[in-house]
């Protein structure tokens, strides 16, 4: 029934009302109230991976995304297209590094496939592109390459053809 | 033990030791995440970049051998898929994939790499054949001359200025016919190169020795359009539709076999395949004859039109026909099983095509265009090059270094390399 609410509980205890309409665009939830039987107005559902931060970001995401189509499937053969971000969700997507991963691992876990694709376009598009060297700087990794075994590698690339 | 099996033997017992990573990007996220992220990357990217930037992503990267093979299986379709062999991975086959495209991409888009070779002939090219070097290229033309190129020079250009003796920086041997007779077509086994000429003759020559006839063969009738040398075997397709079998290895080249294919129409491409001999003739039919006892296994009208354009290799059968399509067969033991018509971008009859690990390389005489196609589902036009040239028809060879050679009646060779061909051969 339309307006029906369920509660999402984060993994530090904060419940949160939900629609369930907006709820359901989690596949992990949806098969939670589908196929597990819990009824929508008394249980709590919890979210053990994820916490009430994440969880109000997710809950803000899909409740400007409600009404869009489902997400196309992925047509593999091809390079995915990196170029198709929403301004909304461009806007949405403007936090810290640490922020937008645990929001990878929320939309990965909750499996909700737009929220993923969009988070994963804008890592990717930080990555693509660059040098390792600028990769490494935008992540704030150390380099745990030798100079020698950078060299080899480099060498072994070269010649990824057979003959 | 190669530089990669090091540093995957390092990090195995660095990961056994600790399993907490000091260093890395790809503990942020797990695995299957690290999975969806190289779906939006190229395969050239991820192995020549992304798997430098730490050592935990780049023994997964290396690692993920299912995934790469998955991904190379969405690109490429069978029955033209390569495997890796030896010591390649399959992040190998999607990285040269890749990198081909690419390299594809860069001749078509900014016109680079390609060039038109003058001054060797004076004549329209007839045939052009590519060994197995890689580099050296021999082409029979209507000037009654075969002049053998070697292609390592588009790559060394320092080496053009030596010699130029043969009317181009680029031959290097030359052989002449004296009576002044078209040559048809070209084949050669080891250094043995045969050429079949409007003469009625066929000849033999020694590459290694500045192209000296070794033998000639006198055809009773009329001339060969087509032959091939195999196991000292020559195997000419002759105008009026007979194929001749000559033994080269006795002193006279006795003919040991001599077959009436089709009553009409003349033969115009054949091969072999084990125990197999595969005939095309005009009016497009296929014949496959049973070299053990002669029998015609199959005899197929194709019903393409007058005359198909043909590329046999690794048991793959292609044709091209008048309208653009390619009809693509597969051999099977003692017949060959039709796999599919493909539609390329041509409108217009198919001269001549190659194919080389998913990638369909397809030119026409009528509009000038080398197009390249990736065999994916659906096929990926990967670049159009319209060759700047008057030729009315053509006859194209391409190699697995990233090579094509394409001469017609402009007289010229149009050569075209990928950068393959420049890491392989660069001094």
């Amino acid at each position: 029934m339309a307006g029906n609410k369920i509660k999402l509980q984060s993994n530090d205890g904060d419940t949160f009302d939900v629609d369930v309409e907006i709820a359901k665009q989690s596949a992990t939830i949806k098969t939670m109230l589908e196929d597990l039987g819990m009824s929508e107005e008394d249980d709590v559902i919890p979210l053990p991976n994820v916490n009430s931060a994440i969880l109000k970001k997710v809950i803000q995401w899909a409740t400007h995304h409600k009404d869009d189509p489902p997400p196309p499937e992925d047509d593999e053969n091809r390079e995915k297209n990196l170029s198709d971000i929403s301004s909304w969700d461009q806007d949405f997507l403007k936090v810290d590094q640490g922020t937008l991963f645990e929001l990878i691992l929320a939309a990965n876990y909750l499996d909700i496939k737009g929220l993923l694709d969009v988070t994963c376009k804008t890592v990717a598009n930080m990555i693509k592109g660059r040098t390792p060297e600028e990769i490494r700087r935008q992540f704030n990794i150390k380099n745990d390459f030798t100079p020698q075994e950078e060299e080899q590698i480099k060498k072994e690339n070269e010649w990824c053809e057979e003959k | 033990m190669s530089g990669t099996d090091e540093i995957d033997d390092q990090l195995s017992s660095e990961n056994q030791g600790d399993r907490t990573c000091q260093c890395g990007l790809f503990h942020l996220l797990p695995p299957e995440i690290w999975l969806n992220l190289f779906g939006y990357m190229s395969a050239e990217f991820i192995a020549e970049n992304l798997s430098l930037v730490c050592k935990p992503l780049r023994q997964f990267i290396l690692s993920s051998q299912s995934y790469w093979k998955y991904r190379y299986e969405r690109q490429v379709r069978a029955p033209y898929r390569s495997i890796p062999n030896r010591n390649r991975t399959w992040l190998d086959v999607c990285h040269q994939l890749g990198r081909v495209g690419h390299e594809w991409k860069q001749c078509a888009e900014q016109h680079q790499n390609i060039l038109s070779i003058s001054g060797a002939h004076i004549g329209p090219i007839t045939d052009t054949i590519l060994l197995e070097d890689g580099y050296t290229c021999i082409t029979g033309s209507r000037d009654s001359s075969i002049c053998c190129f070697d292609l390592r020079r588009l790559v060394r250009p320092e080496e053009t200025k030596t010699s130029d003796m043969f009317g181009s920086p680029y031959v290097v041997k030359r052989a002449e016919d004296s009576q002044l007779r078209w040559i048809w077509s070209l084949s050669h086994e080891k250094h043995i190169l045969s050429s079949t000429s409007s003469n009625s003759e066929i000849r033999l020559w020694d590459m290694n020795a500045e192209m000296r006839e070794i033998s000639r063969i006198k055809l009773q009738a009329t001339f060969a359009m087509t032959h091939r040398l195999q196991n000292s075997l020559l195997y000419a397709g002759i105008y009026n539709g007979h194929l001749h079998v000559y033994d080269t290895r006795t002193n006279d080249n006795s003919l040991v076999r001599n077959e009436r294919v089709t009553p009409r129409g003349y033969i115009h491409a054949l091969e072999s395949q084990d125990d197999y001999i595969l005939v095309i003739h005009k009016p497009s039919t296929l014949c496959i004859y049973d070299r053990r006892t002669w029998q015609k296994v199959e005899n197929v009208p194709l019903n393409l039109g007058e005359r198909v354009s043909s590329y046999y290799k690794d048991s793959l059968l292609f044709l091209g026909d008048n309208e653009g399509h390619v009809h693509v067969f597969n051999w099977k033991q003692d017949h060959c099983e039709f796999v599919e018509k493909i539609r390329t971008e041509h409108n217009c009859p198919i001269t001549a095509l190659h194919h080389s690990r998913g990638i369909l390389q397809t030119c026409t005489a009528s509009t000038k265009t080398l197009a390249i196609d990736q065999l994916s589902t659906p096929i990926t036009h990967v670049g159009r090059i319209v060759a700047d040239t008057f030729d009315q028809h053509l006859c194209m060879a391409a190699n697995d270094y990233g090579l094509t050679v394409i001469g017609g009646s402009d007289n010229n060779l149009i050569s075209v390399h990928r950068d393959e061909f420049r890491r392989w051969y660069a001094l």
